[in-house]
């Protein structure tokens, strides 16, 4: 196990590798109605010291290829084929023991509800400082310094005080920096962030996603920014993909997407950001993502898609690249759509 | 600075609230009571529970025998003190065998659900088809006749109860953010259960123990009576319940004072669990 811990730590500091490498991951779900794919052949790389924006509506799957890497499948899900991964290791060949190593230590997540992920009863000091006892050999005092160090480099005012605090006497926005600190404690290699603003208002997202942006910079983590947000994304993110009904139709670093987005439903997403469009409606896409047991043949976006024609209905599309560095997933490329 | 966060633990409110409830205070003050005559029994009592004088049998209540004496001559109200002993310790007792052992299979039942889930509880379910008399009279039977066997006996007939009050909170609270949240930080499924889970679920096991040790009592009062319980010259209510049987006609006091100090323990324990009940429930508070 720890030669196995070491060999990963050695691999790190190369800035080649991508820390997180995800390539035709297939997150299978068996249920009654049978085998429903809520992530199907997705493609995705996180380089090192970066954050990428994974965007995509309700639904479309960006939640489930989360809870993939992170062993969080409800009953019954299973990835079936792909591979992810891991600073140059393969990541899916590790025993549940060797990934619970990593959790929490190297990889690390946020949720989206800061209000149900502290446990009600322990106080928050206590419970992120067992994160880093858990994983670094420390007393418990230190790893307390630490802590409070930690809550008060995360904007948390009176942080000696805060540490003996229990979830529930604290707002939204100190439980997400809570959560921020745990999640950054042990200095993770990724950090996957689950829509860590959707829960808070808008000048406490700010702060925090100002705050995600600095820690990233000192510690050095790569993140993984999951949003249905493309205010987010044009803030913090360094390369987006684009995810529509669990595969990815775009990919590009962020001011090429913003500037030049190829793929009908990235324009659609565009299209509905209020900001654009003054004195006009705002413009929203028709219908809802396809249920996954009813996916459609060919583009997946073709029922949806206001260009949609004969051949996007007959031939699955690949991803092809319109310039250096950004591929787009749909029929109509290269030709003008 | 700001003053307005108070560090009020979860249990602190529970408390607070608890206190509001006046007969829950009342039951509370009154097993307290009874805890302290236990323990200073030997100062309190006049005379000694087991020295039979047969010149003073089968008396009724009077200044010097406040309780009366049995047909033995020995003085009623120091063995209903001295019983507050062992009553207490048998119904405290077996209830942590049962809280313990009941909550630890139920916890891991809900926690790991499948196949080991099912095995757990069809167990449960073959205990909770016997009759819990009959089980009891088994398992003192066959392991012997002393008050550890019988502690046991009335705790092993609990433990599906307790069991199955775990499980079922362990499956809604095994679902919670917090819980993943444990998980993804790299907590072992050990941890988890009794660091995460087990604490979010013990509302109703604290409720349930208190109601409990009451019927713990009776249970081992019962077996008492049917002569299978604490051996015969040590005080005890049940068995003491169980002597005064064949003179229950003419001299009925016998059976009284002990049957009264069950039922006022009982009823003090199941004042303080209702009281607790409600003051765990955030939604019958006011």
């Amino acid at each position: 196990m720890k030669t196995q811990r070491d060999k990963i730590q050695a691999f790190s500091p190369d800035s080649d590798i991508a820390v997180l490498k995800i390539s035709g991951l297939r997150t299978c779900l068996k249920t009654r109605k049978g085998r429903l794919y809520p992530v199907d052949g997705v493609d995705l790389e996180v380089p090192r010291g970066q954050i990428v924006g994974l965007v995509g509506e309700s639904g479309c799957g960006k939640s489930m290829m989360a809870n993939s890497i992170m062993g969080l499948l409800p009953q019954g899900g299973m990835i079936e084929e792909g591979s992810v991964t891991f600073c140059g290791q393969d990541f899916l060949r590790y025993s549940p023991e060797q990934r619970r190593q990593l959790y929490g230590d190297r990889i690390t997540l946020i949720f989206q509800e800061p209000m149900s992920s502290l446990n009600p009863v322990i106080r928050v000091g206590k419970q992120v400082t067992e994160v880093l006892m858990l994983h670094k050999q420390m007393s418990r005092e230190e790893a307390k310094h630490q802590v409070i160090e930690m809550f008060r480099s995360v904007g948390i005012p009176e942080p000696e005080r805060r540490f003996s605090c229990y979830p529930h006497e604290l707002s939204g926005g100190l439980r997400q920096r809570i959560m921020i600190s745990a999640a950054m404690i042990c200095q993770p290699d990724l950090l996957i962030a689950d829509e860590p603003t959707t829960a808070l208002d808008v000048t406490i997202e700010a702060q925090i996603l100002q705050l995600m942006r600095k820690l990233q910079q000192e510690a050095g983590t790569s993140v993984l920014l999951i949003t249905h947000d493309l205010g987010v994304v044009a803030e913090v993110c360094d390369l987006v993909y684009v995810m529509y009904a669990g595969k990815i139709v775009e990919a590009a670093d962020v001011y090429e997407l913003f500037r030049n987005p190829t793929h009908p439903y990235t324009r659609g997403l565009l299209g509905s950001l209020p900001n654009r469009n003054i004195g006009k409606r705002l413009q929203s896409i028709p219908g809802t993502v396809p249920m996954l047991a009813e996916m459609p043949q060919g583009c997946r976006f073709a029922p949806r898609c206001p260009h949609a024609a004969q051949a996007c209905i007959e031939q699955v599309p690949a991803m092809t690249e319109v310039s250096q560095g950004h591929l787009v997933r749909c029929p109509l490329i290269p030709k003008e759509v | 600075m700001n003053r307005t966060v108070k560090n009020e633990s979860y249990f602190m409110s529970v408390w607070n609230e608890f206190r509001k409830n006046r007969a829950a205070v009342m039951g509370m003050s009154i097993l307290f009571a009874i805890i302290v005559v236990a323990i200073f029994a030997d100062f309190l009592a006049p005379y000694d529970p087991i020295e039979q004088v047969y010149a003073d049998a089968l008396q009724g209540p009077s200044t010097a025998h406040w309780f009366g004496t049995d047909e033995f001559g020995r003085d009623i109200f120091s063995r209903v003190l001295y019983g507050a002993r062992v009553s207490l310790l048998v119904g405290v007792v077996s209830v942590a065998i049962a809280c313990v052992i009941g909550s630890l299979l139920g916890a891991s039942a809900g926690y790991f659900g499948g196949g080991y889930d099912a095995v757990v509880m069809r167990c449960m379910d073959v205990l909770l088809a016997i009759p819990s008399l009959l089980l009891n009279l088994s398992i003192v039977s066959a392991l012997g006749k002393s008050v550890f066997n019988m502690m046991l006996a009335v705790g092993v007939s609990n433990i599906p109860r307790y069991c199955r009050i775990m499980r079922a909170s362990v499956l809604q609270i095994k679902n919670a953010e917090y819980v993943d949240a444990a998980r993804i930080t790299g907590a072992s499924h050990m941890l988890i259960i009794i660091r995460h889970i087990i604490p979010n679920c013990l509302a109703p096991i604290i409720v349930q123990a208190t109601l409990s040790v009451g019927s713990a009592i009776i249970a081992c009062a019962g077996l008492s009576f049917l002569g299978v319980g604490v051996p015969a010259p040590t005080p005890e209510w049940g068995a003491m319940l169980s002597n005064g049987k064949d003179f229950l006609r003419h001299n009925a006091y016998i059976t009284i004072f002990p049957g009264l100090a069950i039922m006022l323990t009982v009823l003090s324990l199941n004042l303080m669990g209702d009281g607790l009940r409600d003051a765990f429930d955030p939604k019958l508070r006011r």
